[in-house]
């Protein structure tokens, strides 16, 4: 089992590498032990986040960058998406449910990440991009919390 | 992800497997859509028998599906959603808009 590692990805701004983020996340997840259950919350979370860069960071436009952290310390899954795009005007608004820009979409990104992670930070500045933290302890009771700013 | 899909009179059946997100939700939608602006269909059943993962770019595609069928009266269905994606689905409210069957023949006779 590991207990230490970190793989960082950078990718193009395209729905397929929505994918290849959830992959990662989930091998490394997987090789600290992380139950199937988890490490399914985990792949939400990592699909979550990652499809709101390339939608709304990005406008569903290719050609921008989204970087994908992710590291393993001991029980803890730290993951962390970056996007350098538009940026969230108000972080609280956008994180309630059923709140969303596009009508296609139902708004739940937010509540999935919460929901199936132990911690969420989100940091954003109106054009300069998106920063998403959170970190998921294995075998843990969940207690979700929140923040941002 | 793989989808395929059957017309059974006006009921579309689409049958997805693998990993649903924004990708699958693009293919879903065109694919639905173009039957629903030629007119040719009323009802809509999703087979996700074997699908192993979805999020809310999919659930988002289902849902602006339903809106349309619903204003032609139509109706739609889910087919033997396996148990892993259940706490997924219930967090985002389909089941309160969305039949549930357990196979694609019961689906379409009750329809």
């Amino acid at each position: 089992m590991v207990r230490h590692n970190r793989i960082v990805l950078e990718m193009e701004s395209i729905p397929e590498n929505v994918g290849v983020a959830r992959l990662m996340v989930a091998m490394l997840a997987a090789q600290a032990d992380f139950t199937v259950a988890e490490v399914d919350e985990v792949k939400l979370a990592v699909s979550e986040a990652v499809t709101n860069a390339v939608v709304h960071g990005y406008n569903s436009q290719p050609g921008h960058t989204i970087r994908v952290e992710a590291s393993l310390e001991e029980d803890t899954l730290r993951v962390v998406v970056i996007d350098y795009g538009r940026g969230i005007e108000d972080i609280a608004l956008a994180m309630q449910p059923a709140v969303s820009s596009d009508p296609e979409r139902m708004g739940l990104g937010f509540c999935f990440m919460q929901t199936h992670m132990d911690t969420l930070h989100v940091e954003s500045a109106p054009g300069k991009g998106t920063r998403v933290e959170m970190t998921k302890r294995k075998g843990m009771e969940r207690v979700p919390s929140t923040s941002g700013n | 992800m793989s989808m395929e899909h059957q017309l059974f009179g006006d009921s579309l059946v689409v049958r997805l497997s693998g990993e649903l997100d924004l990708v699958a939700a693009a293919h879903f939608k065109e694919l639905v859509d173009d039957y629903l602006d030629w007119g040719k269909i009323r009802h809509l059943y999703v087979n996700l028998e074997k699908v192993t993962f979805l999020d809310s770019s999919f659930l988002g595609a289902l849902l602006g599906r339903y809106r349309r069928i619903s204003q032609i009266g139509g109706q739609v269905g889910l087919i033997n959603p396996p148990g892993s994606l259940r706490p997924t689905l219930e967090l985002s409210g389909v089941f309160q808009l969305m039949a549930e069957y357990p196979s694609e023949r019961e689906a379409l006779s009750a329809g």
